[in-house]
C-alpha cells in the first residue's frame, strides 16, 4: 500500500513539475486558422476610427486576416518588413510588420495579411504578421 | 480617436508652417528593461509612433502596449494581463516639446542633447517628466534616442510581493525613432 501511495506521489510530481515548466516555457501564441476573422482592410480601418472601444472589443488581440493593396513597404530598426495597407483614407492604414522576410512585393499590390491585433494609433497595428498570399 | 484628436490638434497648431517641418515614424523602437539580477525582463516594441515638429519642438509618441515581445510567452502574458493590463489601457503616449530647441540644427549633421518636457501616460495614469535625449542629424534624416526611467508604482502599476525580488522597483525605457518627412 505504501509502496502505491509513494508512487502515486512521484507520478503527481512529475506531472505538476512539467506542467510548471510547460508554462514557464510555453511557446509563443500561433496564427490558428480556425480561429481567424477575416475582414478588409478598408472596413477594419473604418471600424476602428468610427469607435475605437467597440473595435477594441472585437479585434483586440485577435488573430486577423486582412486583405488589401499595399500602401507602403517599410523595414523597422530590427530589419523586418513593415506593410502598410491602404485604408482608402489618407489619415492611416493598416501597419503590418512580417516575422518573415519578404521579397518581391510592390507597392499596389493586392496581399492577404495575417497577424495579431495590437490596436488602433493613427493606423491599426498587427503584429506577429506573416503573408498569406502573392 | 484620441491619437487621431491629438494629431488634428498638433496639425492645428501648425497653420502656417509648412508641412515639410513635420517628421514621422511607424517603426519607433521602444525597449522596456525591468529585471533584476535574478531574471531578465526585457520587451521590445517595434511599432511605436511618433511625430517631431521641428519648427516648435513639439512632439508626440504612442504606442500599444500588446505590440511588446519579450523572450517568454508567459513573461508577455503577465507583463500585459498582471501588470499593464493592456485590454484596460492599450496605449501608453508622451506629448510635449523640446526645452532647448535652439541647440538643435536639423540641417547640419552632427550629434546634440535634447531634453524633452511633457506629460508622459502609462497604465492610464499621466505623470510630467523631463527626459534627457539626443537627436542625431545625418544625411538630411534625422533619429531621436533617449533613455529614462520610471517608478512603476508612479503609475500603479502593483508588482505582488512574491514576485518583488525578480521585478525592479524602476523601468528603464529606452526610445529610439528614425524620423521621415511627413
Amino acid at each position: 500500500m505504501k509502496k502505491i501511495i509513494a508512487l502515486i506521489g512521484i507520478v503527481a510530481l512529475i506531472a505538476i513539475g512539467w506542467a510548471a515548466w510547460y508554462a514557464f516555457n510555453k511557446p509563443h501564441r500561433s496564427l490558428d486558422e480556425s480561429q481567424m476573422i477575416r475582414v478588409q482592410a478598408d472596413s477594419l480601418f473604418l471600424a476602428f476610427q468610427q469607435d475605437e472601444t467597440t473595435a477594441n472589443a472585437a479585434y483586440l488581440d485577435k488573430a486577423l486576416e486582412v486583405s488589401g493593396m499595399i500602401a507602403e513597404i517599410k523595414t523597422n530598426q530590427q530589419g523586418q518588413t513593415v506593410l502598410v495597407l491602404d485604408s482608402g483614407d489618407p489619415m492611416g492604414g493598416i501597419v503590418c510588420t512580417l516575422t518573415r522576410p519578404a521579397e518581391g512585393l510592390v507597392k499596389s499590390q493586392q496581399v492577404i495579411v495575417r497577424g495579431f491585433c495590437s490596436g488602433y494609433l493613427s493606423d491599426v497595428v498587427l503584429r506577429d504578421g506573416i503573408l498569406v498570399n502573392p | 480617436m484620441k491619437n487621431i484628436i491629438l494629431i488634428a490638434l498638433l496639425l492645428s497648431g501648425f497653420q502656417g508652417l509648412q508641412a515639410q517641418d513635420i517628421f514621422f515614424t511607424r517603426t519607433g523602437k521602444v525597449e522596456f528593461k525591468a529585471g533584476s539580477s535574478v531574471e531578465d525582463i526585457d520587451g521590445v516594441n517595434n511599432e511605436a509612433a511618433s511625430m517631431i515638429h521641428t519648427k516648435t519642438g513639439e512632439i508626440a509618441f504612442t504606442l500599444l502596449v500588446k505590440s511588446f515581445h519579450f523572450k517568454r510567452a508567459l513573461m508577455e502574458e503577465h507583463f500585459n494581463e498582471n501588470y499593464m493590463e493592456s485590454t484596460v489601457y492599450p496605449k501608453a503616449s508622451f506629448k510635449g516639446k523640446i526645452t532647448n530647441l535652439a541647440a538643435v540644427n536639423f540641417a547640419a549633421a552632427g550629434q546634440y542633447n535634447a531634453t524633452a518636457e511633457g506629460e508622459l501616460t502609462i497604465h492610464g495614469v499621466t505623470k510630467k517628466v523631463t527626459v534627457p535625449g539626443k537627436i542625431t542629424v545625418q544625411n538630411g534624416k534625422f533619429s531621436g534616442q533617449s533613455t529614462f526611467k520610471i517608478l512603476l508604482s508612479d503609475y500603479g502599476i502593483k508588482v505582488p510581493s512574491v514576485v518583488a525580488d525578480k521585478i525592479a522597483k524602476e523601468a528603464e525605457i529606452t526610445v529610439l525613432c528614425q524620423y521621415e518627412p511627413k
